[in-house]
């Protein structure tokens, strides 16, 4: 090798046995450290690296940068350990979107405030409505019609099963809070304020097992039917505290459970095409 | 608005506002002396390739955490090596005992980058070349790479006690070299 004179800057030789790698240990921390502090053998650092490999990698960035940024509410939810793929899912779910949630806080303000008005009839009403909030939800996220991003979640290269469940917590985490909310400020005892906490959970579970017979919108529009008839018969008939009472609880959680056994004992179930999509 | 006479420290200005130009600039001037210094750690060139534009992307997100004062340069390579390190780390598996990857590899210096250093370089080179290597890494990492003593410690898998000892030995070998 033949000796270059020596000026402030690495010669050509040394910069090429950097970029080639085959710069030993003393050697290559000398010029390492040298281009640290110069800028000028930096840039000639760039004729003597791999061109195609700064290109690709140039496209690559350019990819991730113009990406859009996840939304807050996704990247605190990977913040808690969701992967990107169920948090995009998740933020999907047309219950996690505002209008969903100002449809359902509107719905148990108004039978909130017929309770306050109207004690008898409205509580009455709270307790139809209130548990019927998540099967809605429910059946927006499943019905096809009334999710924008239905031909996405179809095609999606995703267990059917493990969607459904996880946009069904999507759905139960925004709208048990709200309807929790009103009903503490709605008087009468605290207790009332969860007392359709069970039987929610069991129409929500009762919809879904009945989801891949005859599809989410018809099973939680049946469910929501029969609990409104029911509602409004007791509270007709006798005291519309019934409705939150030991019976309706009982037999809800007896549904609830024979429901979710439906849903474990049929998970495959759910990996078929379903009747309505 | 970056252009080619903009300083680096003006181009992390304008990335921390969005300026994708301005991380094209910043690439254009950065990522060749980069890609050579990793590539002279880890011979794989995916990794290498992954770690450069963790590198850049992690530049343009923290660029408004970027401090005025400070160099772009081992600003940037502070980002490198630590990406590499966890890469390398990820890749040969938490539960692996023993570290599947060397990033400091304690080798002899040869005769002929001996012979080179005594005329090309200072005294320094040499006095470098003469170290032993086990000394040697240990100023690789910390002073070259810039790593602190306990990531050190993890990069070369000794404890951090012992980087502290060979730290001084090092440091008092190249005093009396030097002197």
């Amino acid at each position: 090798m033949t000796q270059q004179p020596r000026t402030w800057h690495a010669n050509e030789a040394e910069l090429r046995a950097l970029a080639d790698g085959v710069a030993g240990p003393a050697l290559g921390a000398s010029v390492e450290s040298h281009l640290m502090r110069c800028g000028a053998c930096r840039a000639r650092m760039n004729d003597l690296v791999d061109g195609v490999l700064l290109d690709s990698v140039w496209s690559a960035i350019r990819e991730t940068v113009e990406a859009p940024r996840p939304s807050v509410f996704e990247r605190l939810l990977r913040k808690f350990g969701v992967s990107a793929e169920s948090g995009r899912l998740l933020v999907a779910v047309p219950a996690m979107r505002g209008a969903w949630l100002i449809g359902a806080t509107a719905a148990l303000l108004f039978a909130g405030g017929a309770a306050l008005f109207a004690s008898g009839f409205g509580l009455a009403l709270f307790l139809l409505v209130a548990p019927l909030v998540p099967v809605m939800g429910v059946a927006a996220a499943y019905g096809g019609d009334a999710d924008p991003s239905h031909e996405l979640v179809v095609t999606t290269p995703y267990s059917a099963g493990r969607l459904l469940l996880l946009r069904t917590a999507a759905v139960l985490a925004t709208s048990l809070p709200v309807a929790a909310l009103v009903g503490l400020a709605l008087p009468g005892p605290a207790w009332l304020a969860v007392a359709w906490l069970i039987p929610g959970l069991a129409f929500v579970s009762l919809s879904l097992a009945a989801a891949p017979f005859v599809g989410a919108t018809v099973s939680s529009g049946a469910v929501a039917a029969t609990w409104s008839a029911i509602a409004i018969a007791v509270s007709k008939i006798g005291d519309p505290m019934d409705l939150a009472g030991p019976a309706v609880q009982v037999g809800s959680l007896v549904l609830c459970a024979a429901a979710v056994t439906t849903i474990l004992t049929h998970f495959r179930l759910f990996d078929l095409p379903r009747g309505q999509t | 608005m970056a252009d080619c006479d903009s300083t680096d420290a003006d181009l992390i200005n304008a990335m921390s506002e969005h300026d994708e130009a301005a991380l094209r600039l910043l690439y254009g001037r950065h990522a060749a002396w980069v890609s050579a210094r990793l590539r002279r750690r880890c011979a794989d060139t995916d990794v290498v390739a992954d770690v450069l534009q963790d590198t850049f992307v992690a530049a343009w997100n923290g660029a408004g955490k970027f401090r005025g004062d400070g160099d772009v340069a081992a600003w940037l390579w502070g980002i490198a090596i630590r990406r590499l390190i966890s890469r390398l780390r990820q890749a040969s598996g938490r539960a692996a005992k023993a570290p599947t990857w060397k990033l400091y590899d304690a080798v002899d210096v040869s005769a002929e980058e001996t012979a080179l250093l005594t005329v090309e370089y200072s005294d320094l080179g040499t006095a470098l070349a003469r170290l032993s290597p086990e000394l040697r890494v240990v100023l690789q990492a910390t002073v070259l790479d810039g790593l602190t003593t306990r990531e050190a410690a993890r990069a070369l898998n000794i404890p951090q006690g012992t980087v502290k000892t060979r730290l001084v030995r090092a440091r008092t070998r190249l005093r009396e070299e030097l002197a």
